[in-house]
């Protein structure tokens, strides 16, 4: 009889110590999520304002060229361009065709320029996948 | 019995000391290389950051960009400017960086949550080690020279939007000491297209004094005029102005010659500090060096 309540005793203890073990390991590895989506969705963000810079259609708003380049971008993309003025009001918006709400992880770049040397402005891009 | 109880309870906890330690060691390098990917998007933003203030300082802004600065014998150190444009230039130029400053260093700091700091920050460029200013906004082209013993010459060309048949005075200061700077100013008419070509309006090379007054003026006879100073201006020695009023004029050459010195010859345009977590840039903008 005493024998089978420490051999009961002995498998408790070890299913305990299982448990607490695989729980404590579960969780480590859980919580070393990283988000590499970021990394990727951010530089897209920078090569997305880079170009639309060095074409000169973010200072010009020239709206044809600006989403054709948006539109341009590989499939799994969506992109958005805001650029907003002195107050803070938005000026000009270009969403990518096709794309609607952002992800839950978006790439952010953003930039002051100058227009016409008299007006300051901000533009700010968003990449998000699809 | 027992003794196989207790050594199979011994492997069954030493096999969980070995997951323990091995998933420790698997989070730790995780956490690394986190710690690696959150320095690349960071170092990114402020990379992308510094390069945006300084194309629009160079493409909008300065206008007036510095093309060699080179040892030339003699003793001396040329700095030509090429791109010098025209005049007049744009307008309200200090109100403008303001505008781009306080856009920088307050919205887009805040948005982009890295402390963005522009030191120095003004449509102008001095040159290092002598400490001379250049500018150039609305009609004028300016440039002070605090200490004004380093300059040795100054050569401008300017090809102006009127015709020498309607010339109506020139005036031009009368030659100084050979130990006083020299200024040489060149000025040419309407007529043919591109560097060196028009008819001559003036070409005088004399030393002048930088403690008075001295000025090369020509009026047109529609009103219009283009004058270059040299001398005690805007309450400063050594100061050289050349100033259009109700024309265009083309700078076709402008360069200044200064004493060499043992340093490297640099034009800055200010400098400014990025700030994010850790990283810290500090960049100042190095328009052109020897």
């Amino acid at each position: 009889m005493s024998k089978g309540i420490i051999f009961s005793l002995d498998v408790l203890m070890a299913l305990l110590l299982a448990v607490i073990f695989s729980t404590f390991i579960f969780f480590s590895i859980n919580q070393s999520y990283s988000n590499y989506d970021e990394l990727f969705l951010h530089k897209a963000a920078i090569d997305t304002l880079a170009v639309l810079r060095e074409d000169r259609s973010l200072e010009n708003f020239d709206n044809s060229s600006i989403l054709t380049f948006l539109n341009s971008l590989p499939a799994q993309y969506c992109a958005n361009l805001t650029v907003y003025g002195n107050n803070d009001a938005i000026v000009y918006n270009s969403l990518k065709s096709g794309c609607s709400n952002e992800g839950e992880v978006v790439g952010i770049s953003r930039r002051v320029f100058l227009v016409n040397s008299t007006s300051v402005y901000l533009g700010e891009v968003k990449v998000w996948y699809e | 019995m027992n003794k196989k109880g207790l050594f199979f309870t011994v492997i069954v906890i030493a096999m969980f000391l070995v997951l323990f330690f091995l998933s420790n060691n698997y989070l730790s390098r995780v956490k690394d290389f986190e710690g690696n990917l959150k320095g690349t998007l960071v170092s990114d933003q402020i990379r992308f950051i510094e390069d945006s203030i300084v194309f629009e300082y160079y493409t909008k802004i300065i206008d007036l960009k510095p093309g060699t600065i080179e040892r030339i014998g003699e003793g001396q150190i040329r700095i030509d400017f090429p791109n010098a444009g025209r005049l007049p230039s744009l307008e309200n130029k200090t109100e403008m960086i303001r505008l781009y400053k306080n856009y920088t260093e307050g919205r887009l700091s805040q948005l982009s949550n890295v402390n963005i700091t522009l030191i120095n920050f003004y449509p102008n460029l001095t040159i290092v080690p002598y400490g001379s200013v250049f500018m150039k906004e609305g009609n004028n082209l300016t440039f002070y020279n605090f200490n004004y013993t380093w300059l040795k010459k100054v050569v401008i060309e300017l090809k102006v939007n009127e015709s020498e048949d309607d010339i109506d005075s020139i005036s031009v200061p009368s030659d100084g000491d050979d130990s006083y700077p020299s200024i040489k100013v060149k000025i040419r008419d309407t007529s043919g297209s591109g560097k060196g070509r028009g008819e001559e309006i003036l070409d005088e090379d004399v030393n002048l004094n930088p403690s008075t007054k001295n000025s090369f003026v020509i009026n047109f006879s529609s009103g219009s005029s283009v004058r270059v100073d040299f001398g005690r201006f805007n309450g400063h020695d050594g100061t050289f102005i050349t100033h259009v009023n109700k024309l265009f004029a083309n700078v076709t050459l402008f360069e200044v010659k200064y004493k060499a010195v043992n340093q490297t010859v640099k034009a800055l345009g200010g400098n400014f500090t990025l700030t994010k977590l850790n990283f810290t840039k500090n960049t100042e903008l190095v328009i052109a060096s020897e």
